[in-house]
């Protein structure tokens, strides 16, 4: 009965137009979606689901439930967010975390929060005031304007629940519940349309940029700003995009996004797994792993986005916040009582850079032991995004001279040198990994391993140095530490993957970084503005 | 909306406005024919499968027994074992095949073994774990498709995979899991009444909106976003079918009983944390297979590359397999292979545990096929020939145990065929390339 469904879909639109006027936002898309081919798919991160909720719908609402574990490809969760699906127990996770918040948003004591209007439960199906109120935060949470269809599926659950004998707001709850549990919430979802301008060619939808946009500057949802300019068309035009990307970079909020962005380039989400050793490092309790991490993104928010200083000087950085918890890990005095002081390393300290700080050197190491070979490993993957490929299977690790008879590391990895087939990639690690022995397991300083004297020189691509400040020099001075970042913000941000696209446009990027004298805030505008980071390759698999 | 789930609610609706809570069997037979796999009073006690891993494999010359058959002796690394050694079959001497693939370290072992296939990167699963192909043909009926645990902390360590990127995380948390199993949404089988929940068909609709979603989007997307779409939506499907499942009386089971709220517990890797842990886990886990709230379990006390540790000491296990030399007195890596008898004595815990459930004549164990396997033989060169393999409980008399079965480097393969066709799946063949099999392991079939 095609006819009859037409006219039920325009008769929603209609109401619903109308109901508009006395809702905010909401509103239905008159444009053809249902034929907008789908290009990407990105499953929220716990991250991007906490955000997104509490940007909708407050701070105040809790959500009950335990997150499917954020999946990592290419050394980012925000890329591994393309590949991830949800698995049934992961489902059953979602759907309750939405029965949760819908109970919360529609329960009787925060209600009139949300629901500014009487509903109808006579006409559940046709009240203006629940469509209104499914329209509204449909949109938001859909990230675009429902169609008739997903309008006309929810308000069939407020029927059918008050059907079942609940009433009209348990009605509505679970109708919002279906929002939140539905794949166009689960996952951002980028679609295309036909670019106007080049018939057959087509371009990003403006919602789907908005999205993009958002969660690379912000990491989470569009605000209603930016959802009327996408709904405005704005986007799609240069000075458009323009003024939004210079809104979004001026927002505190920034700060939220570029956190979540170096979170995932440091794999701070494997935090929780460090387990050490409580009779070795007694120092390191839950909260001091906190403030570890807590300390480097602070400094780096403090360099990057407050000072907009160099990037490439975050490597020899004097200067940290520090706290009391802190204190005891680096064995500096603390004034403040509590919260954050800055404190400045002297030149006499060997500590100094990002390299030197607390978080990274527990986190590349093991329960109970430094790791010269994972710090080095970490520096090339995260620093100078270099693959160093893995051990053969079938070598034999055992130390000849014995385990843990020799002293320091320096001497317990000799083999690592004196082999050759350890040697072909050992040689790239070791060498900066020993660089930072004088700090151990948890990054607390020492100038002995086992009674010896530990040895700190080392080297980097040819370059011989000392020490973690030597270390920090030489990676501030080498040319693929700028293009890496370039390339990982690029990658973080979503952009176009094939090489036609994405050769030339990092090429310009490093060329503008440079010039920028390398400031984030530049790199970050120069990419969200860039029109190729908006251009989708329409790969030969979809079909309309 | 279809007319079989009008009915339905309008019966339930029916009564809940009705005086009566407490509902008389007969009137809710039109929920059992919903999908009709019921059990019938008396009928056969359910069958069920799991899993249990650990990490870092074994040592080859004193973990695998010499002679085949019931009479061989036990090892010094199976002597844990010992006790339940009429309920368990050694496996031996199989390999994972691979074919000119990359040995990817402390993952090829695993990978091979549930899916007949060796990765090409680490952790692809190019076909669905063995478990989770059992669950597919026997898990519809109950509450659960699948339930996992993990002893070190992390839900990560779970290797019941659909694809690379759809993991079925596990449990850590005994507080946790007692509240999914045992928290509200649990019915127990032997209550004398039994109250339908309008808020289960409430949520029956809240999926149906989401399905009217799929039409739209499977249109819309390409091939690589299709197959994810389509495993999103194949959890969809199982949510209804568990409420479906809540929506019925369950049948009373004897062995079912409620367990006390459990209380929350440091976790790490530290061993005797994971012990406890996996002691506390694998009791909820033995009750809920009791209650029938699933058919199908996965354990992982500890993962490949085990980071499992004692305290005070400076390596972990995995660093041990690999760093301590052999003693050359003894012949063996004495730290390390402390770790691989630790790990059986918990595989004899778990053992212990799932035989203190009664059930029917026998224990829990007797309705169960258990399937303990490792990453690798000998851990210190990543060795994934003659993975060690244990097959437990004889799976409602359809498998004989005491038995060491020599693989003579078969592919592993053929115990992945063996299960499958012991849990009833129409297979006659598994495995790629060179692990393609249609051998099981005929010794221990029944």
């Amino acid at each position: 009965m095609p006819e009859a469904r037409y006219r039920r879909v325009v008769l929603l639109l209609c109401l619903v137009v109308w109901a508009a006027g006395a809702h905010a936002s909401g509103q239905v898309s008159q444009q053809a979606q249902e034929t907008d081919a789908v290009v990407a798919m990105y499953r929220l991160t716990q991250t991007q689901y906490r955000q997104s909720i509490a940007d909708i719908f407050g701070d105040g609402v809790r959500i009950y439930g335990r997150f499917e574990p954020d999946y990592r490809r290419d050394h980012l969760l925000a890329t591994g967010s393309a590949w991830a699906s949800v698995s049934p127990s992961g489902f059953e996770q979602y759907e309750r975390m939405a029965r949760g918040i819908a109970e919360q948003v529609l329960g009787a004591e925060q209600r009139a929060r949300f629901l500014a209007c009487e509903p109808d439960a006579a006409n559940a199906r046709t009240d203006t005031c629940i469509q209104g109120f499914l329209a509204g935060y449909g949109e938001k949470l859909f990230r675009r304007p429902l169609t008739a269809d997903e309008l006309a599926s929810r308000l069939e659950v407020v029927a059918q629940v008050l059907e079942i004998g609940g009433d009209v707001h348990e009605g509505i709850q679970y109708a919002l519940a279906s929002l939140l549990a539905s794949p166009e919430f689960l996952f951002r979802i980028e679609a295309v349309e036909p670019e106007p301008q080049r018939p057959g060619e087509t371009r990003l939808t403006g919602y789907s940029k908005a999205a993009r946009l958002s969660f690379f500057l912000w990491n989470t949802t569009p605000d209603t700003q930016l959802l009327a300019a996408a709904e405005r068309g704005e986007l799609h035009d240069p000075a458009g995009m323009r003024r939004q990307v210079k809104r979004l970079l001026a927002s505190p909020r920034l700060e939220t996004g570029m956190r979540s962005l170096f979170a995932d380039m440091l794999r701070f989400d494997t935090f929780p797994e460090v387990s050490k050793d409580a009779a070795l490092y007694p120092v390191l309790t839950s909260e001091v792993a906190q403030a570890m991490q807590e300390q480097t993104l602070q400094t780096l928010m403090q360099h990057l986005l407050v000072e907009n200083a160099d990037y490439r000087e975050l490597f020899t950085r004097e200067s940290m916040p520090m706290d009391r918890r802190l204190g005891m890990v680096y064995a500096v005095p603390v004034t403040a009582p509590e919260g954050w002081d800055s404190y400045r390393f002297n030149e006499a300290s060997a500590r100094g850079g990002l390299l030197s700080q607390a978080s990274l050197l527990s986190l590349h190491a093991h329960a109970g032991s430094s790791s010269p070979t994972l710090r080095g490993l970490f520096v090339r993957e995260t620093f100078l995004c270099q693959t160093v490929p893995p051990p053969p299977a079938d070598v034999d690790f055992t130390l000849e001279e014995g385990f843990a008879v020799e002293a320091t590391a320096r001497e317990r990895l000799t083999r690592h040198r004196s082999e050759p087939v350890c040697a072909g990639c050992h040689h790239l690690m070791d060498p900066i990994g020993l660089t930072l022995e004088q700090f151990d397991g948890v990054g607390m300083y020492r100038t002995r391993e086992n009674g010896h004297l530990i040895d700190v020189s080392g080297e980097l691509d040819g370059r011989q140095f000392s020490g973690a400040k030597g270390l920090g020099q030489a990676l501030s001075e080498h040319p693929r530490v700028p293009e890496c970042l370039v390339n990982t913000v690029y990658r973080y941000a979503g952009g176009p993957q094939d090489d036609t696209v994405q050769g030339p446009l990092l090429q310009t990027l490093n060329a503008q970084f440079a010039d920028s004298g390398y400031r984030l805030r530049d790199l970050l505008r120069q990419i969200a503005t860039s029109d190729d980071f908006y251009s989708v390759s329409v790969s030969d698999d979809w079909a309309i | 909306m279809t007319a079989k789930r009008f009915s339905r609610r309008a019966v339930l609706r029916g009564m809940l406005q009705g005086s009566a809570i407490s509902v008389a069997l007969p009137v809710l037979d039109v929920f059992l024919n919903d999908s009709g796999t019921a059990l019938a009073a008396g009928g056969p006690l359910p069958l069920r499968f799991g899993t249990w891993f650990w990490g870092c494999g074994m040592t080859p010359e004193r973990w695998n027994p010499v002679a085949q058959g019931p009479d061989y002796a036990i090892t010094p690394e199976l002597e844990a074992l010992a006790p339940h050694r009429r309920q368990l079959n050694i496996l031996s001497g199989f390999n994972v095949n691979l074919d000119g693939r990359p040995n990817q370290v402390h993952s090829s072992g695993v990978v091979g073994t549930l899916t007949g296939n060796a990765p090409l990167v680490p952790d692809e699963f190019a076909s669905p774990s063995l478990d989770v192909l059992v669950a597919d043909a026997v898990g519809a009926g109950t509450r659960f498709r699948s339930l996992e645990i993990a002893a070190c902390g992390d839900p990560r360590h779970s290797y019941s995979r659909r694809s690379t990127s759809v993991i079925n995380v596990a449990e850590v948390s005994p507080v946790a899991f007692y509240q999914r199993i045992f928290g509200s949404g649990f019915q127990d089988p032997n209550a004398a009444s039994y109250t339908p929940d309008p808020a289960l068909m409430m949520r029956q609709s809240v999926l149906s909106a989401v399905k009217d979603d799929r039409q739209r989007l499977m249109r819309a997307v390409g091939s690589r976003d299709r197959a994810r779409l389509d495993q999103y939506f194949t959890a969809v499907r199982q949510s209804e079918q568990q409420l479906d499942i809540m929506l019925r009386k369950p049948e009373p089971l004897a062995s079912c009983a409620m367990p006390g709220a459990p209380v929350e517990i440091a976790q790490g890797t530290e061993i005797e944390t994971a012990e406890a842990n996996h002691r506390a886990l694998a009791q909820l886990l033995a009750l809920a297979l009791a209650c029938n709230q699933t058919k199908v379990f996965n354990v992982v006390f500890s993962p490949g590359a085990s980071r499992l540790r004692r305290a005070g000491s400076s390596a972990d296990h995995h660093q041990l397999t690999h760093e301590e030399p052999v003693d050359t007195a003894l012949g063996y890596q004495p730290q390390s292979t402390w770790f691989v008898e630790r790990s059986m004595a918990a595989f004899s815990e778990f053992l212990d545990i799932l035989k203190s459930v009664p059930e029917g004549d026998g224990t829990l164990l007797d309705n169960s096929l258990v399937l303990a396997h490792s990453e690798t033989s000998l851990a210190k060169t990543h060795d994934v020939t003659g993975i060690p393999l244990m097959l437990a409980g004889q799976a409602g008399g359809r498998v004989r145990t005491g038995l060491h079965v020599k693989g003579n480097g078969d592919p592993v393969s053929r115990v992945g065929l063996t299960v499958q066709q012991v849990m009833g799946l129409p297979v006659d063949r598994w495995g790629t390339r060179s692990m393609e099999t249609q051998r099981p392991v005929s010794e221990v079939l029944a």
